[in-house]
């Protein structure tokens, strides 16, 4: 009885969302203050309905209820019980309804802490995201419902893919799901804006704690689907530009630069267009990457199911959201006034040059993730855009914003002095230099271009540090006064201290681990021993257990550093019964930074087994320095103080009226 | 009942929840959207203070920030007029959702829900006792533990002549197939298995059925219905002098008045008449009449399988030959289908060879070749059943 409350209380929800979407923006046409206040309301029950519905669909999964088809298909009675709700999402129908859910809490968050929005602006607002929950219900509901019954009811279910059956599917989905749908926040504000032909103070200063919100989100998303890849396929690897990744990986490169067009927005009422057209950009791009892994066009873990009905559902509501958006923007962006003037060397200027980069950088994944699924569409020709596509477009674009990123903090508002923040970063310069010679020295000359990586890397991290340094004047004020405004400073300015630190560690890590890992891959029995970088990996015996739906082999190895056992490792490969399905269980050891990762191969038959061992230096860093990133996102959002807008006092002869 | 009580309060709450602020008496007109400015503006000018005490923003420029906001702060109080209040809609609008919110929930609802399933959470389900006369539940029962424990023999050996006996025949020979790797060989179950096999697949004697019944036949020679399926598939195979043979060991070693021994006979008849030996060869005596088949002390009649042979053999001449012609067409339709299938091909050919219906073989062997022409190693698997059958070119 609990699938089918929850099944009706999702088509309840569609029904509040198509009174969601019309009535509000009637409302804020006629002016009708009860028209508009139903979007509220609306939103609110909604979001209770979805939560009911998801509630059903768990609880279902807890008690094996395999009179649902959804749950017969994914669940396994003997599955262990943090399996069995993860399994919720870890398939087709589930993660649409956890899309959905987050897109309802979005929307009621808007309605509960949207006091000081005005009126009208928080109708069309949450009328938007009713269009949007209204699209993606009807697609649940038409082609991808979980609450389809079957009955007699089985006794056991087909048990989850084995690759999902682990921690990341409780943490990267939601995650990246909130990160997803947050941009439809911002997308709802500049569709709002467009609807309402003008865009006014209290727009930016809403758009981008929304947008820095979703951007973390997505940060911590991305960065766990990374670390999941690596230690459960057991490839080694961190990243693979696989179409897959590239989907979330676009609407983080444009979201970055929406976050930073914000800024400028918000602080000097320029860029205005600019953000709305980011806005709807970043948008489109998550909806895109839920077309891409959700429509069957690629074949991976995430496409749990192919249906082309599917497909083209998710196609038409892109077409109808990207277009509708986009022509919505050339029609009315015409209306937005144009914000301030700037000089070229200016904050703004930095950010805009950031902007440039990014989108050129988003376009560059974009055009490498479509393009063969263009000409294999066209020619029926497959080829494959790998690595070395990336290396030579993405790459090339990001060396020199990584090498701009310090400067941005130290040029003032409007016109800026880029002789004097380079002086000012004097001590970061020197840094980079000094970290260059001695990589080179240590590595005897390594790699020219990773050594050089390495210099970016302390550049971006010291010249994000000194930046809060020369702000509290040390030198002029004094120890203890300096230590008062360091104190002192806005948060947010810690926050891009900390993000643009933690985008140094990412880098530093990337580095480290593609030019100096050590990899091994040999065949060993019980008694072998094999070295990789500094250590020696002996293959002690193996054990065959069982776990609760799955039979396991596992190897026990020592890792000795000279001599000494610094760690025991026990890789191990899983056989799951009911999908008669091989997994390989790396096995991972950190120390500092770095790690030791051991994963398993085929048996030779002689009592062999493959193994292959990597050596990753500073290999965390990478995940780390993603989760840094996300705590700058996070301090900059708990700084509740309003940006101002300080013009230089008017010592030129024609200061321009400033910012209108 | 109660399930509809609960739609029905959900209902009525959504309901609600869209019309409450609908019918809500004092609707303030909205706050226009300049005075949301104005208020913005005045919290930055209180921030320029605060920024000031704390020394981060020097004197002269909180100066000029402040001219600068309180010049917006001009602009958006002179644009601070109220429209004109147009008359409320609400209460249409709250009319329509009260219609609206219903019939489309129940509307969408009705068509894809199935409100007559109920929940059937597992725990309770495995609590309860088994029904013994449900034999559906059973089975879900046993196929659930041996989803879970592949390897336990038992639950094999439970459910196989459950399948055979609900003429699931398919995945009977599946799991005898499976009993056999677990348990190793032994003649029972090789009969089990070839039968099953050959049912599965519309009384066609497959290769793997033949194999089973040869080791079947080999170590206990008394399996009678082993041998029986054994000599059927030499038929098919075109060796008929050995299902002649097959055939007298058959009623050597069964009772006179077993009730096979027409069929049998029938059979033989078929088979001498196939191999051109004349019809009236002589075979061997059947064995005293003991009035029922299941034998005396020390005989290896093989028990209750004879009634399945039996059963088959009492099926009447006219109904046995429409069930094989049956299955006969409808291989041929497959094969029309998906002729990329060689075993088909030769089961086809073989069926209608032993039908004597010749011209058809003739036909179905034309086809064969021609599809696999490019494939040397089919074909002359192909044209050895054609010369087995005699239609070979």
């Amino acid at each position: 009885m609990t699938a089918e409350i929850g099944h009706f209380a999702l088509v309840l929800a569609l029904a509040l969302a198509l009174v969601q979407s019309v009535v509000p923006i009637i409302g804020a046409r006629r002016r009708d203050a009860a028209l508009m206040a139903v979007a509220p309301a609306a939103a609110l029950a909604q979001c209770a309905l979805i939560g009911l519905s998801f509630a059903a669909l768990t609880q279902a999964y807890v008690v094996s209820d395999f009179s649902i088809v959804n749950v017969v298909e994914n669940s396994h009675s003997l599955k262990p019980m943090l399996y069995k709700v993860t399994g919720v999402w870890g398939n087709h129908e589930g993660s649409m309804l956890l899309w959905v859910l987050i897109l309802a809490i979005f929307g009621a968050a808007v309605a509960a802490f949207g006091r000081n929005l005005p009126a009208s602006l928080k109708a069309n607002v949450l009328a938007v995201q009713g269009w949007v929950t209204v699209a993606f219900l009807a697609f649940i509901l038409a082609t991808s419902n979980p609450f389809l019954r079957l009955d007699p009811a089985p006794y056991e279910g087909r048990d989850l893919n084995p690759v999902l059956q682990d921690i990341g599917l409780a943490i990267h989905p939601p995650l990246l799901y909130l990160g997803y749908v947050g941009f439809s926040i911002s997308f709802a504000f500049a569709i709002a804006a467009l609807i309402e032909g003008r865009i006014d103070a209290a727009w930016a200063r809403w758009v981008r704690p929304w947008t820095l919100a979703a951007w973390c989100f997505l940060t911590a998303g991305i960065a766990m689907g990374s670390y999941w890849a690596y230690y459960e396929l057991g490839w080694g690897g961190w990243w693979f530009w696989d179409p897959v990744e590239n989907a979330s990986f676009m609407p983080w490169l444009a979201g970055t630069a929406l976050l930073h067009s914000a800024v400028v927005m918000e602080k000097r009422n320029a860029l205005k267009i600019w953000t709305v057209l980011l806005a709807i950009l970043t948008f489109s791009l998550s909806l895109l990457g839920t077309f891409l892994v959700r429509s069957g066009v690629l074949t991976s873990v995430h496409a749990f199911a192919t249906d082309p009905a599917r497909g083209v559902f998710i196609l038409v509501i892109l077409c109808l959201f990207i277009g509708g958006g986009l022509t919505l923007f050339a029609l009315r962006a015409s209306t937005l006034t144009q914000g301030g003037v700037f000089a070229p060397i200016s904050r703004e200027g930095a950010l805009v040059l950031n902007n440039i980069i990014l989108t050129a950088a988003c376009a560059s994944v974009l055009v490498g993730t479509l393009y063969p699924l263009v000409l294999e569409g066209l020619t029926g020709e497959k080829i494959s855009v790998g690595e070395p596509f990336f290396n030579l477009t993405f790459g090339p674009l990001m060396v020199p914003l990584l090498m701009a990123v310090p400067f941005g903090p130290y040029l003032a508002w409007k016109r800026g002095d880029l002789l004097a923040a380079t002086q000012r970063l004097w001590f970061a310069f020197a840094a980079a230099i000094v970290t260059v010679a001695v990589v080179a020295y240590a590595t005897s000359g390594g790699p020219i271009l990773a050594i050089l990586g390495v210099g970016l890397a302390a550049w971006l991290i010291v010249g994000a540090v000194s930046e809060l340094v020369s702000r509290a004047r040390f030198r002029e004020v004094g120890f203890m006064v300096g230590l008062r405004r360091l104190a002192g400073l806005p948060r947010s300015t810690y926050g891009t201290t900390v993000a643009h630190a933690g985008l140094g560690m990412t880098l530093l890590g990337i580095v480290a681990v593609t030019s100096f890992q050590s990899e091994t891959i040999t065949v060993m029995k019980p008694g072998d021993t094999a070295a990789i970088g500094r250590y020696q990996i002996t293959f002690d015996g193996t054990d065959r257990s069982r776990g609760p739906n799955y039979d396991q082999l596992v190897v026990h190895m020592t890792a000795r550093q000279d001599g000494v056992v610094v760690a025991k490792l026990d890789p191990s490969k899983r056989f799951y019964t009911v999908r008669q399905m091989p997994t390989t269980e790396a096995s991972i050891v950190t120390h500092g930074f770095s790690q030791l990762y051991l994963t398993l191969g085929d048996e030779t038959g002689d009592g062999g087994i493959v193994v292959r061992m990597w050596d990753k230096p500073l290999v965390t860093l990478i995940w780390l320095g993603a989760l840094v990133m996300m705590l700058g996102g996070g301090l900059s959002l708990s700084d509740r103080r309003l940006r101002v807008g300080a013009p230089k006092p008017a010592r030129a002869s024609a200061a321009p009226v400033a910012a209108e | 009942m109660l399930l509809w009580i609960l739609f029905a309060a959900l209902t009525a709450a959504a309901t609600l929840a869209v019309i409450a602020p609908l019918s809500r008496r004092s609707t303030e007109p909205g706050s226009p959207a300049a005075g949301h400015d104005v208020a913005v503006y005045r919290d930055q000018l209180a921030e320029l203070d605060r920024d000031r005490e704390q020394g981060l923003i020097g004197p002269a420029e909180a100066e000029a920030a402040r001219t600068e906001i309180a010049r917006r702060v001009l602009k958006a109080s002179a644009a601070n007029v109220t429209g004109p209040q147009t008359r409320s809609w609400a209460k249409g609008i709250a009319l329509a959702s009260i219609l609206f919110v219903p019939i489309v929930s129940l509307g969408v609802y009705v068509r894809l829900g199935s409100p007559d399933v109920p929940g059937q959470p597992l725990a309770p389900r495995l609590a309860a006792p088994a029904d013994p006369s449900d034999l559906g539940d059973l089975i879900g029962r046993i196929e659930a533990h041996l989803l879970n424990n592949p390897n336990d023999a038992n639950g094999w050996r439970v459910i196989a002549p459950t399948y055979q006996r609900l003429g699931r025949m398919g995945d009977a020979a599946d799991a005898y197939r499976r009993l056999i790797e677990l348990q190793g060989p032994d003649p029972q179950l090789q009969e089990a298995f070839g039968e099953t096999l050959v049912a599965a697949n519309q009384g066609m004697v497959t290769g793997e059925a033949q194999t089973a019944l040869d080791a079947a036949v080999a170590a206990d020679p008394d399996r009678i219905k082993a041998r029986y399926y054994r000599a059927l598939g030499l038929m098919q195979a075109g060796r008929h002098k050995e299902a002649v043979t097959e055939y007298d060991e058959i009623t050597k070693r069964s009772a006179a008045d077993a009730p096979w021994m027409a069929t049998v006979a029938e059979n033989r008849g078929k088979a001498l008449a196939a191999a051109g030996l004349p019809a009236d060869t002589p075979g061997p005596q059947p064995r005293e009449p003991v009035g029922a088949p299941v034998a005396e002390g020390g005989s290896p009649a093989p028990g209750p399988s004879s009634a399945d042979v039996a059963a088959a053999a009492e099926m009447s001449d006219a109904d046995r030959q429409a069930m094989i012609n049956g299955m006969v067409e409808q291989l041929a339709a497959r094969l029309a289908d998906a002729p990329q299938d060689s075993e088909g091909w030769q089961r086809l050919i073989r069926a209608y060879a032993v039908l004597d219906r010749k011209d058809d073989a003739k036909a179905a062997y034309d086809r064969a070749r021609e599809t696999f022409k490019d494939k040397p190693e089919v074909l002359a698997a192909i044209d050895g059943v054609a010369r087995d059958v005699g239609i070979a070119n």
